[in-house]
């Protein structure tokens, strides 16, 4: 009997159609996240041979002052992009994926964002995500919808119903055709990803693989508890599209409308200021009090010693500069801890909405998202103390360009762990899952 | 004022009219029997002017079909087998819209008066189209079609689905409109009404009118051999 | 007689969409959605204003109070200036998530508008933002081709269109009725909003009120070409769908081009045709460029020898300590002029890759109409692009200004001989700083918008006679079996 319903189903030109217009996405959405790729990699090759030559070149024009060689030369520190980024960009197209500081303060620097067009960003990438969270529902609701209603409208229902006892098993079946049908074309876009951007097949690809497919499941399940309801064809059809539009647009954008509200994160702005101020104030204060602070932070340097009539001395300067980035340290902190905030909030939103929930995981195991912006962050700023912590004992004791082995200053990388609770990973799904079954269930019972 | 002159319709490999010949005069009721495909449709389908015969042409009241297609309809009224119209409108204001389409505003007393010549009681005149039997609805597309005082009235299947009570009614308003005047082509399987209301009766085959004859002669048993027999 | 069956059949349809409860209910939900969004765009828009002013007072405040010292060292303290957006941004948000709302203004560098809402958002930013512009380009379409998907197709399976035919209705009147009527409805999602978007404008006293009308005033009509195809697209695909359901699906994945594909697939292939560089790429090669033309902190710097040897010569002097004026910041004058020269070519030609890709895109207004009526609704709404380099510009003007005046300053006032240790330092006094005034930052004119950008006003008419034409030829040919 079961071939009667594949024949049913692959004979239908709509379906063959549509699922033929999955797979072009998916594969356009490959390709997309291919070129992003390759382009991030080539950026982050690149910089090796640009920051060896900016060395080259300001060690050849202030080779007796060291003091002045750091402060013009970037250090660059870069944020590892998995290949499993290619599937979900996530915020890496806005957020750069390699930062350059010099060892002045911090606070001026880091915010600095990389180029981007806005319009660019504000479209928003079409990567395999965007496929799996967006376009697949629709072809899942448009196979769905009318498996119940059409056999009503079309008469054949009330003779399914003599002829079997529990109607509602036929059904299923169709439903599981539809499954296995959609799930392949996922598992063959996946291969393909795989294949052709070179993935490896570790945990985080697992998990994004079985995230998606939890994903898909839910909504053929969501599918039917509705179609359960026995509404005409069109009601069906608006009521899923409601709920679709009303996922994917409203909820998330309203959702990020409150985050905001709920948590402004204006102390960027605030450390931006107050590291301008704790800085170049510092110029017209007495040197004392500015290098008594800065004994107090890194102790080791004390003997390293500041006349207060002394016209300008490296070490007065780049204690200075720490200042500026000790008074806005708090701000600075406080705005990591709102982002976090922010992300926090999203996650939850996520357990209650599968398609943010998605997302979130996707970029989270993708290395793409808020999570590995903000511990790249910190990276940062652990990259740009040790480098401070190298350099200064030799500026200080008045050191020029040849007491360092500016071969041993390359390019370095942060690698974000990308862990991931299992647990808070697919627990959300699973609960949905079973809820909408279960509701289904005592109706498909029912039906006659 | 109905007159089919050598009518061919072909589709690619198809031929559903072959050399048609009909003619209904002023005040005839002709019955067009036939098997489901054998050109009754087409025929009509033609005559509105929605198909465009492969060669031959139809006259209404000397206006030629093909040429002038829009002209035509001023002349022609047209009522299908399954009357839907509009549900979310009363019979009244379907009446009203459909008329003023073709140009005539008529008052609302004028319009009651057309569905009360179909015979559709007073009370549903002001209910909505949705709630109507089919029987109802027909009324409303004759009471369309009187309203807008065709000269040729154009009947599709009237009478499938009708309870006996309304083809009664429904044959006695035809047998009116054939005494006012009119002329009636009405394509059918119901070969009792056929002989009670018809002044002529044709026979289609595959396309082919096969049998052209005056309904007089004969009841309706004779019409049932003989259709069976030319079948 | 003609336009009399076409005025009925406009009645008809508009009738038969308001009558229905579910449809009234619709309009009103959306309707609400767009006021609440233009609400809460109010509040944010005057809590982020007052913020801004706060710190652009302060940012004043500490310019003005700082003590006497160096003008050097005044121009690396440098400004801070910060972006306003346009109160139609309540509107259409447009690019404003992304764009950068500080710039750092210092003498030799050029800094990037840093710190945009969206560096500071996660994910959810991505799926966009809930303005009234987003309700009424992407929503409310997707909800006219779900009410009038069976307006052709329905009737004919219910044999009603052939009735109307025989009644003297021709498929070209059908059809203009259909859509005009379909078309009337639409504007009841339309017209509502704008009153509430102009009050909420007005009240935040960000721009004047003649400005935010003037700008409404080319919306409006925008938005309504935009509704107008949409509703001629819907009747003709349902005029020509085999059944009702088969025109809704076909409608339905026309929204999805339209509104979801096309757009990304044209800014990637934007992004594609012509790359722009990464940050670290375009800071090497114009440390390059710069450091070939010489270090002006310098003033012993071989590039600027044949400068210092022309002044000695024409001073009468041997060294540079005895020229009339301070040499250093002469040399820094000049060094700012190169060094700005040069940042500017490089930003043009970044400039120029962008405007390329915003040129692809606004030429995409002719293939996808829903990136004519964005780009249009941006640019009129003042949250686009062209805008946002305005203030670029803008803030790059102040920068420079205040560099030179700065240097002015030293050339003047600074004395030529390197001061002694534990001297007297060399400095200028404290009310100079005073006479230097604060960016005030001017909306670009709508005019001039739009005469820069004027390939998504010609798409939309361009949209508007392909409805038009689409129309007059379907109508001869609509099949009413």
């Amino acid at each position: 009997m079961n071939t009667y319903l594949y024949k049913q189903f692959y004979r239908n030109r709509a379906y063959i159609t549509a699922l033929v217009f999955l797979w072009l996405a998916g594969i356009m959405a490959i390709y997309t996240g291919k070129k992003f790729l390759e382009r991030n990699h080539d950026i982050i090759a690149k910089s090796e041979a640009f920051q060896k030559e900016s060395i080259r070149r300001n060690v050849q024009y202030h080779k007796d002052d060291l003091g002045l060689i750091l402060y013009y030369v970037k250090l660059n520190l870069v944020n590892k992009t998995p290949q499993l980024a290619a599937l979900n960009i996530g915020m890496r197209d806005l957020n750069p994926s390699i930062q350059g500081v010099t060892i002045r303060n911090l606070e001026e620097q880091r915010y600095n964002a990389d180029f981007y067009n806005p319009s660019n960003a504000a479209a928003g990438n079409l990567d395999f995500s965007f496929v799996l969270v967006f376009l697949f529902p629709l072809i899942i609701v448009a196979f769905c919808y009318n498996l119940i209603s059409e056999e009503e409208e079309k008469g054949t229902w009330k003779l399914l119903h003599v002829q079997s006892s529990r109607p509602g098993r036929l059904i299923d079946a169709k439903m599981r055709v539809r499954f296995m049908a959609v799930t392949a074309v996922y598992v063959v876009l996946l291969v393909i990803a795989k294949t052709w951007i070179g993935i490896p097949a570790d945990l985080p690809f697992a998990v994004f693989m079985i995230s998606g497919w939890l994903y898909i499941i839910f909504w053929f399940m969501l599918c039917r508890w509705i179609i359960a309801f026995r509404k005409s064809s069109a009601q069906n059809a608006l009521i899923l599209l409601i709920l679709w539009v009303t996922m994917n647009f409203i909820v998330p954008m309203a959702g990020n409308m409150v985050i905001q509200k709920m948590y402004p994160v204006r102390e960027s702005l605030k450390a931006v200021m107050q590291q301008r101020e704790g800085y170049h104030n510092k110029w017209d204060e007495p040197k004392l009090p500015t290098m008594k602070k800065f004994y107090q932070a890194y102790p080791q340097f004390s003997k390293f010693t500041v006349e207060e009539n002394d016209a300008f001395t490296w070490t007065w300067y780049y204690a200075m500069q720490h200042m500026g980035d000790m008074e806005a340290s708090s701000s600075s902190r406080q705005y990591a801890e709102k982002m976090q905030k922010r992300n926090n909030a999203a996650v939850f939103l996520g357990y209650l909405f599968p398609n943010i929930h998605t997302q979130l995981t996707e970029s989270r195991v993708a290395g793409t998202g808020m999570d590995n912006h903000l511990e790249f962050a910190s990276a940062l700023k652990k990259f740009h103390e040790k480098k401070r912590l190298f350099f200064y004992p030799l500026i200080f004791s008045g050191k020029n360009a040849e007491a360092v082995n500016w071969n041993d200053q390359a390019v370095e990388s942060f690698e974000d762990s990308r862990n991931i609770s299992l647990l808070q990973v697919f627990l959300p799904y699973l609960v949905l899952i079973i809820l909408l079954f279960s509701l289904s269930q005592t109706k498909y019972r029912k039906l006659c | 004022m109905l007159k089919i002159t050598d009518l061919h319709k072909k589709y690619n490999d198809f031929t559903a009219l072959r050399s048609l010949n009909l003619e209904v005069g002023k005040g005839e009721i002709y019955a067009l029997l036939g098997q489901n495909g054998a050109g009754k449709s087409t025929t009509i389908n033609i005559l509105l002017g929605l198909l465009k015969p492969t060669s031959g042409d139809a006259f209404i009241n000397g206006v030629s079909v093909t040429g002038y297609p829009d002209r035509v309809k001023k002349d022609l009224a047209y009522i299908p087998e399954t009357v839907l119209l509009y549900p979310n409108l009363t019979g009244l204001e379907n009446l009203d819209f459909f008329s003023r389409i073709a140009g005539f505003e008529y008052s609302r007393e004028q319009l009651s008066g057309f569905l009360n010549r179909t015979g559709l009681q007073e009370t549903a005149h002001h209910k909505m189209l949705g709630g109507y039997s089919k029987g109802m609805r027909q009324k409303v597309g004759i009471a369309i079609a009187l309203a807008k005082d065709a000269k040729v009235l154009l009947l599709d299947e009237p009478t499938s689905g009708l309870d006996p009570i309304a083809t009664a009614e429904f044959t006695e308003i035809v047998r009116q409109l054939g005494q006012q005047g009119k002329t009636v082509l009405m394509a059918t399987h119901d070969i009792f009404n056929a002989v009670s209301v018809a002044s002529a009766i044709g026979i289609m085959k595959q396309g082919v009118l096969v049998q052209n004859l005056p309904s007089k002669a004969f009841t309706a048993e004779e019409l049932q051999e003989l259709y069976l027999k030319t079948i | 007689m003609n336009r009399s069956i076409v005025r009925l059949i406009i009645r008809k349809t508009r009738h038969d969409l308001l009558k229905s409860r579910q449809n009234r209910l619709i309009t009103v939900t959306v309707l609400l959605f767009c006021m609440l969004s233009t609400g809460l765009g109010l509040m944010q828009y005057r809590d982020t204003a007052s913020q801004i002013n706060g710190y652009r007072k302060q940012v004043r405040e500490q310019w003005e109070h700082r003590p006497a010292k160096h003008p050097h060292r005044m121009a690396h303290y440098g400004y801070l200036v910060f972006r306003a957006a346009h109160p139609l941004s309540i509107f259409d948000n447009g690019l404003d998530d992304y764009l950068g709302n500080v710039i750092f203004l210092e003498a030799h560098k050029q800094n990037t508008a840093n710190l945009s809402e969206a560096g500071s958002s996660g994910t959810l930013v991505r799926f966009g933002t809930f303005s009234s512009a987003f309700i009424l380009q992407c929503i409310v379409p997707l909800i006219i081709v779900f009410l009038g998907f069976g307006l052709i197709a329905k009737e004919r399976e219910d044999a009603t269109l052939k009735i109307l035919n025989v009644q003297g209705a021709t498929g070209r009147q059908i059809i203009w009725g259909k859509t005009i009527g379909l078309w009337q409805f639409s504007l009841f999602f339309l017209l509502p909003v704008f009153p509430a978007v102009f009050f909420a404008a007005v009240i935040s006293g960000a721009a004047e009120w003649t400005d935010i009308a003037g700008r409404l005033l080319v919306i409006i009509p925008a938005y309504m070409i935009y509704y107008f195809f949409i509703s001629t697209l819907t009747v003709l695909v349902s005029a020509f769908s085999k059944s009702s359901s088969s025109a809704l699906v076909s409608l339905i994945g026309c929204w999805l081009i339209l509104v979801v594909f096309l757009p990304k697939g044209i800014q990637f292939a934007a992004q594609n045709i012509y790359p722009a560089p990464s940050r670290i790429a375009f800071e090497t090669n114009l440390e390059q460029d710069i450091l070939k033309a010489g270090d002006s902190h310098n003033p012993d710097d071989p590039h600027f020898k044949k400068l210092k040897d022309s002044l000695l010569q024409y001073y009468h002097v041997k060294k540079t300590e005895e020229l009339p004026f301070n040499y250093s910041g002469f040399v820094m004058k000049e060094g700012e002029k190169i060094s700005s020269g040069i940042y500017i070519r490089h930003q043009n030609e970044l400039q120029e890759i962008y405007n390329r890709q915003q040129r692809f895109s606004d030429a995409s207004a002719l293939i996808d109409p829903l990136m004519a009526i964005r780009n249009f609704s941006m640019t009129a709404a003042g949250t686009d692009f062209f805008s946002y380099t305005r203030f670029q510009r803008q803030a790059e003007e102040y920068r420079y200004q205040m560099a030179q005046e700065l240097n002015d300053l030293q050339i003047e006032h600074i004395s030529n001989i390197k001061p002694e240790k534990g001297g007297p330092p060399a400095i200028v006094g404290a009310d100079s700083w005073k006479k230097f005034p604060d960016f005030t930052y001017r909306f670009t004119a709508l005019g001039l918008s739009i005469r820069e950008q004027w390939l998504p006003l010609a798409a939309l008419l361009f949209w508007l006679a392909v409805g038009i034409l689409a129309i007059e030829w379907s109508g001869s040919n609509l099949k009413l079996i």
